[in-house]
């Protein structure tokens, strides 16, 4: 990854390339602001990772909360003092942290906070595609939508300003194009964080019993007025491209309003362009003179109608005769999956009635047959990673008829050929939630597979309520020691924190036992007998047992070897190797391959884990000799 | 120069994303506007990995819209027909001859498609094809080695700068 200290040079103008995401990093330390939290996920993870970096040198608090609603609350703490805060989140982390949020807009704060959301269209590394902009709706909170790595900087600190003016937190909303599109980035001035804040004690206005959430309701629906004026003038929304053609008018924010001036151009579509930053509350005026000067009003936006259901309703007191097209009456625009240059050509060129400038069809057809058949490459779990072994023990215990109840994280991976360790999963810490209603109503065995940071994150109240209920459930905490699927980020159980400073870790067997599991066994995944006889035994186990699978991530044991300057200790083949490919269809590790029909193990890949050599039938598999 | 559209394919590991960012790094050095795309997460894990960069005043999004690549860069020659969609007859097509199977092939018992086949199907988007021997060479790759011949707007000066700027920076 960059060096992230690139992001601490105090040189005002200079030009640099930028993620979207370091962008944001960039951005908080030019508002000053203070305490930085996060929970880490795909899209949002080098956000924090970013700050973290450089925390100390920069004099920012910053911190890998346990989860989402967590990294709120702590943040939302210091701002209530007058400190500036940001958290950032993946969009699905905003559903853990809405309860503290919702209220929170009641509250308010003192310093300006802000709350970054990454949406992910497309699910490239989510379980859904939801569209967070309607938590701006549903809150209430000041909305801003960049779409770039400039505007996502430039917009971290306008956030700010804003949340300090309206006293209300502010959402910040990017997509996974926003967050891992690089382009440049001017720096403006570094400004020293403020640190230091003071609790005001004030009841009326912290704490929300009904009588004091009643008033503190209108309070808030005051501000939303205010912030519709801050809309209305914002910078950020503002009509591109003055277009002599007056019958057709665009109206788009974030990534689609990439796609839709680049896809008029290649129309040669003239045409005026309402590009919104601001997303809420709307610039109900300016969207309505816009309205009134176009006869027909295109309204691009990647996922929900969010914008389209709102720019109708102020079409019908504005400008009645005006059209809108997009995707509610006749769908335009697809409302799935992530929006594209293409799709956005397609749609203004079927409503517009010109001809597409490419012959989408003529290629597609022709890559069709060149593609077909191709092997797919879906991510698989690293050669050597340990949850490989533990999913290589569970089908031999527990076999094909136990319901696996799965997690987020790499583990999720379990679920591809030939391990198929996986049959259900929604979110953050069910495994062990659904795994219950499972067992209680089937007589199956049944485990939940959790990783390490999940388990923190939001395990252990199901597991209390797992042992407190009597439900007959394995729960399976694959510790690797990191939270290895969003880049290696710590957690309570690593003994390291986001300031880069040492804690106490917290051993997950102890939690378990104070949780109520009466049955908690650690072993090492690499260790197959032992970790065979360890499930056999938690199977017969009549109520809640729980084992950690503990060893190190495969990617974090290389990096560590090749830093003390040690080669990786790879396996080979050697001649007792029959070619009975037990090790191929038990394990699907990918630094076994065929070569000309022959088991081999690609020297490259592999990283010396040993388990194939666990599992060979034939002692056939043996380490290379070290130098 | 209206713009120009660069499509890295290849295999999670093989530094397409690195790539991607260093030739990223010299168009802004040059003083030009660019995008770099690239996809992060669940898409590392040895899967099929795509990066763009698109220089250019008008250039917004980072997507690279069929047959418009003016240059491909293949790190894996099935990773590179895969992408091929981006390719026309214009484009120049670079690939690099490692050949990483996809488990999916040896869970099968299948064997890695043929050169020869590749090279048939790739030239049914682009004649305009140089493979370049990296099979072994991952201390070599292929990025920047024919990028100014073929108009690539970054100079070799900027490159070279940058690769001793990135080994100080990344850790990869």
């Amino acid at each position: 990854m960059p060096n992230p200290h690139v992001l601490l040079q105090d040189e005002h103008g200079k030009r640099v390339l930028l993620l979207g995401n370091e962008a944001i990093a960039r951005g908080i330390l030019e508002a000053g602001i203070g305490v930085v939290t996060t929970y880490p996920g795909t899209p949002a993870s080098e956000i924090g990772d970013s700050i973290s970096a450089i925390a100390s040198e920069a004099g920012v608090y910053m911190e890998y909360s346990v989860n989402e609603i967590v990294a709120v609350e702590v943040a939302a703490g210091a701002a209530n003092c007058g400190v500036r805060g940001l958290t950032a989140m993946k969009h699905v982390g905003l559903n853990v942290a809405a309860d503290a949020l919702m209220t929170l807009a009641y509250v308010g704060v003192r310093g300006g906070y802000v709350v970054v959301t990454a949406d992910d269209p497309e699910c490239y590394s989510s379980q859904n595609e939801q569209d967070n902009r309607f938590y701006a709706l549903l809150s209430n909170l000041p909305c801003l939508e960049p779409s770039n790595p400039q505007e996502a900087k430039d917009m971290t600190i306008s956030a700010v300003e804003i949340s300090e003016k309206l006293e209300l937190p502010v959402m910040l909303r990017t997509t996974t194009r926003v967050s891992h599109t690089r382009g440049p980035v001017v720096y403006g001035k570094i400004t020293k964080p403020r640190l230091k804040g003071s609790f005001i004690k004030d009841v009326e206005r912290l704490v929300m019993v009904p009588a004091n959430s009643r008033p503190k309701h209108d309070v808030l629906l005051r501000a939303v007025e205010k912030a519709k004026e801050i809309s209305e003038k914002s910078p950020y929304n503002k009509i591109i491209s003055k277009g002599k053609n007056k019958e057709y008018g665009l109206i788009s924010s974030s990534s689609a309003y990439n796609y839709a001036v680049e896809a008029a151009e290649l129309l040669g579509l003239t045409v005026d362009i309402l590009k919104l930053g601001m997303t809420h509350p709307l610039p109900e005026k300016l969207i309505g003179q816009f309205l009134k000067e176009h006869k027909k009003v295109v309204v691009v936006e990647e996922l929900e109608p969010y914008l389209e259901m709102q720019v109708k309703t102020i079409a019908k007191d504005y400008a009645p005769t005006t059209e809108v097209y997009g995707k509610m009456r006749q769908p335009h625009f697809p409302r799935s999956g992530e929006l594209s240059t293409r799709a956005v050509l397609i749609g203004l060129a079927d409503i517009t009635g010109r001809k597409l400038p490419i012959n989408f069809q003529e290629i597609d057809a022709r890559y069709v047959e060149v593609v077909t058949g191709l092997p797919s490459r879906p991510p698989v779990l690293c050669a050597g990673c340990p949850h490989r072994a533990s999913f290589y023990v569970m089908r031999k215990v527990a076999g094909e008829k136990a319901v696996y109840s799965t997690d987020i994280g790499c583990y999720t991976l379990g679920i591809e050929p030939p391990l198929n360790i996986g049959d259900i999963m929604i979110c953050m810490g069910a495994s062990i939630g659904m795994a219950q209603g499972i067992s209680k109503t089937t007589e199956t065995n049944t485990i939940a597979v959790i990783g390490d940071s999940t388990f923190f994150h939001s395990g252990i109240p199901r597991l209390v309520n797992a042992v407190y209920n009597n439900h007959r459930i394995v729960v399976a905490v694959l510790d690797n020691l990191t939270t290895a699927m969003t880049g290696h980020q710590p957690h309570p159980g690593t003994g390291v924190t986001g300031m880069q400073t040492v804690s106490e870790r917290i051993a997950i067997e102890k939690v378990a036992e104070g949780c109520g599991v009466k049955w908690v066994r650690t072993v090492n995944p690499f260790n197959i007998k032992e970790a065979e006889e360890t499930l056999k035994e938690a199977l017969r186990y009549p109520r809640t047992s729980l084992i950690i699978f503990r060893a190190p991530c495969a990617l974090m044991v290389v990096r560590e070897r090749r830093r003390k300057g040690l080669g990786v200790a790879t396996y080979r083949i050697n001649e007792k190797c029959t070619n009975c490919m037990v090790c191929i269809k038990m394990l699907g590790c990918p630094a076994i391959t065929l070569e000309k029909g022959k088991v081999n193990i690609h020297e490259n890949l592999c990283t010396g884990c040993g388990l194939c050599a666990s599992v060979c039938p034939y002692k056939a598999i043996e380490p290379n000799a070290t130098d | 120069m209206k713009e120009f559209n660069l499509v890295l394919a290849g295999v999670g590991g093989q530094g397409v994303l690195l790539a991607a960012e260093i030739l990223g790094t010299a168009a802004v050095k040059e003083g030009l506007n660019v995008r770099v795309g690239e996809i992060h997460g669940m898409a590392q894990r040895g899967g099929a990995t795509v990066s763009t960069v698109r220089i250019g005043e008008k250039v917004f999004s980072p997507f690279v819209l069929n047959g418009q690549a003016n240059f491909i860069l293949g790190f894996e020659p099935l990773e590179t027909l895969r992408n091929i969609k981006y390719a026309s007859e214009k484009t120049l097509v670079i690939m690099g001859d490692e050949k990483i199977p996809p488990p999916e092939l040896t869970l099968k018992n299948m064997d890695y498609p043929q050169m020869k086949e590749i090279l048939k199907k790739i030239k049914r988007f682009s004649k305009n094809i140089t493979l370049v021997e990296t099979y072994g060479r991952r201390e070599n790759p292929p990025a920047g080695a024919h990028s100014e011949k073929h108009g690539l707007p970054a100079n070799e000066r900027n490159l070279e700068k940058d690769k001793a700027l990135f080994q100080k920076h990344y850790t990869c």
